[in-house]
């Protein structure tokens, strides 16, 4: 694990990032792939999205790439790829360690 | 009907429950949340319905947040303004939305608020300092055991006393609000963690209010200094003041010395200080003489914002080293109106052999306006109460 240890995401933080894997996403996209990606079952309030958006830009794990009228676009750093591939292996290592016990 | 109403916002500005609650029950009864300025938070009139209110704190720069607004919108919430510089408002008529979903994005949120008004605290601070640098020569404590040259009306308003305890006092006021409401916003957070708030009291926002009120004039007063509207001086010609020369005649020498031969009206004053007309000639004096030794007249004017201030500085004067005896006046003045007093003053002679001049010194007070007027020389200047009184009417 490179740099300072990361604390684990929480399901919103994940699932906003992975939004980003193959896309540049505006805000409203996200709320819609998250909603479609978890069959509802993770909910993302617009204040959550709002300052998800900003927290990851401040630790730079995405970057606005444009602004459209009211619709800013934003992409992964790679920055923000190692962490959501850093907190897949936690999740996987996670999984195993249950498989492992039952 | 009055379309709008304005409430003083009894909560501190940092306090989310307590404001969300309070902009809530507004709507319900029918005002509709529209702006805040200052201490003050302005409804519009509007139909009574529930609705509910969430407080999104304001991140970076204070402005309306296009992309903020979307997914607001997006998600059935309306946007109604921004409170203060700390919160946007926005309302939904689905009692059941929520704005955050995730209570640990929401302690970021909160923990970023905290820091960021921590960070404004400081500059509070700077302003406190700055404040009550400004009128540092009005401290009190500088004062002590100076009663007696310094009476009380001339203490507080002519050496700055009143504006620096109505900043001290203004500033505590709001110092202590803005303390009161971070330790509201971190036990917020701590509840937030523990998903149990409770319900703060009135009173902050009170407190904010009364500081501001209390430190509304101070404001004032620094802007006529900064402007530089504290200082109006006028020339001496046209001014209707009783000169030297009115009294020693047309020929007496006056001295050619700018600062014993003013030929012009000191006069300023700003808010929270009396304003002032000042006035002093000497005769001319010889190089290495004392200025002392030559007829010279002092002429000192303060008008007080209140009428009781003039009265009270009056029985300061009275209460002083010289013994004042009423004149009466020609145009007969009622005691409320005004006052008239002339004391005489005989020359004498040092043991060193310096002369003092005789002379008298008068004192008139005419509803808010005291005047102290000092002569020294050999011409009778207890003739002068009607000259005076006149040059009073003009100011």
């Amino acid at each position: 694990m490179g740099g300072k240890d990361r604390a684990a995401l929480t399901e919103p933080m994940y699932y906003v990032l992975m939004s980003f894997l193959h896309q540049e996403m505006c805000g409203i996209e996200i709320t819609e792939f998250v909603e479609r990606k978890t069959d509802g079952r993770v909910r993302l309030g617009p204040g959550t999205l709002y300052t998800l958006l900003g927290k990851f830009q401040e630790e730079k794990l995405i970057e606005e790439t444009q602004t459209e009228g009211r619709k800013r676009t934003y992409r992964l750093t790679e920055k923000g790829r190692e962490a959501f591939l850093e907190e897949l292996e936690r999740l996987r290592a996670c999984l195993l360690d249950g498989e492992e016990e039952l | 009907m009055r379309q709008t109403k304005i409430c003083i916002t009894p909560f501190s500005a940092f306090d989310i429950p307590a404001l969300t609650d309070w902009l809530s029950q507004m709507t319900a009864k029918g005002f509709r949340f529209s702006m805040t300025t200052g201490p003050f938070t302005i409804f519009e009139k509007s139909t009574p319905e529930r609705m509910q209110i969430h407080l999104e704190p304001i991140r970076g720069a204070v402005k309306d947040d296009e992309e903020l607004n979307a997914l607001y919108e997006e998600a059935g919430w309306i946007y109604w303004g921004m409170f203060r510089n700390n919160f946007y408002v926005f309302a939904c008529p689905n009692l059941q939305a929520q704005a955050h979903t995730d209570p640990e994005t929401l302690d970021y949120a909160l923990k970023r608020f905290l820091k960021q008004k921590t960070a404004a605290g400081i500059v509070l601070l700077f302003c406190n300092i700055l404040l009550l640098g400004l009128y540092h020569k009005g401290f009190p404590l500088r004062f002590e055991g100076y009663l007696d040259t310094y009476p009380p009306v001339e203490m507080l308003l002519e050496h700055g006393v009143l504006v620096w305890i109505l900043s001290a006092l203004g500033l505590f006021c709001i110092d202590i609000a803005y303390l009161l409401g971070l330790y509201r916003l971190m036990r917020y957070r701590k509840e937030q963690k523990n998903n149990h708030i409770r319900r703060s009291r009135k009173g902050i926002g009170w407190l904010t209010a009364l500081g501001a009120l209390i430190l509304l004039p101070v404001i004032i007063n620094t802007a006529q200094i900064f402007f530089g509207l504290d200082y109006r001086p006028y020339d001496l010609e046209s001014s209707g003041f009783v000169t030297l020369s009115d009294i020693e005649g047309e020929d007496f020498p006056i001295s050619e010395r700018d600062f014993y031969s003013m030929d012009y009206i000191s006069h300023g004053g700003t808010l929270l200080s009396a304003e002032y007309w000042y006035f002093q000639q000497y005769g001319a004096f010889g190089q290495n003489k004392n200025p002392n030794d030559v007829p010279r007249l002092e002429i000192s004017v303060r008008r007080y914002p209140l009428e009781a201030l003039a009265l009270l500085r009056m029985e300061e004067h009275l209460h002083g080293s010289n013994t004042y005896l009423p004149v009466q006046t020609a145009t007969q003045m009622e005691p409320s109106v005004g006052e008239c007093y002339y004391a005489a003053k005989e020359g004498w002679v040092a043991k060193n052999g310096q002369v003092h001049l005789p002379g008298g010194t008068f004192l008139l007070r005419k509803g808010n306006t005291v005047l102290v007027a000092d002569y020294y020389g050999e011409q009778d200047f207890s003739h002068y109460a009607e000259q005076l009184l006149k040059m009073m009417e003009h100011l």
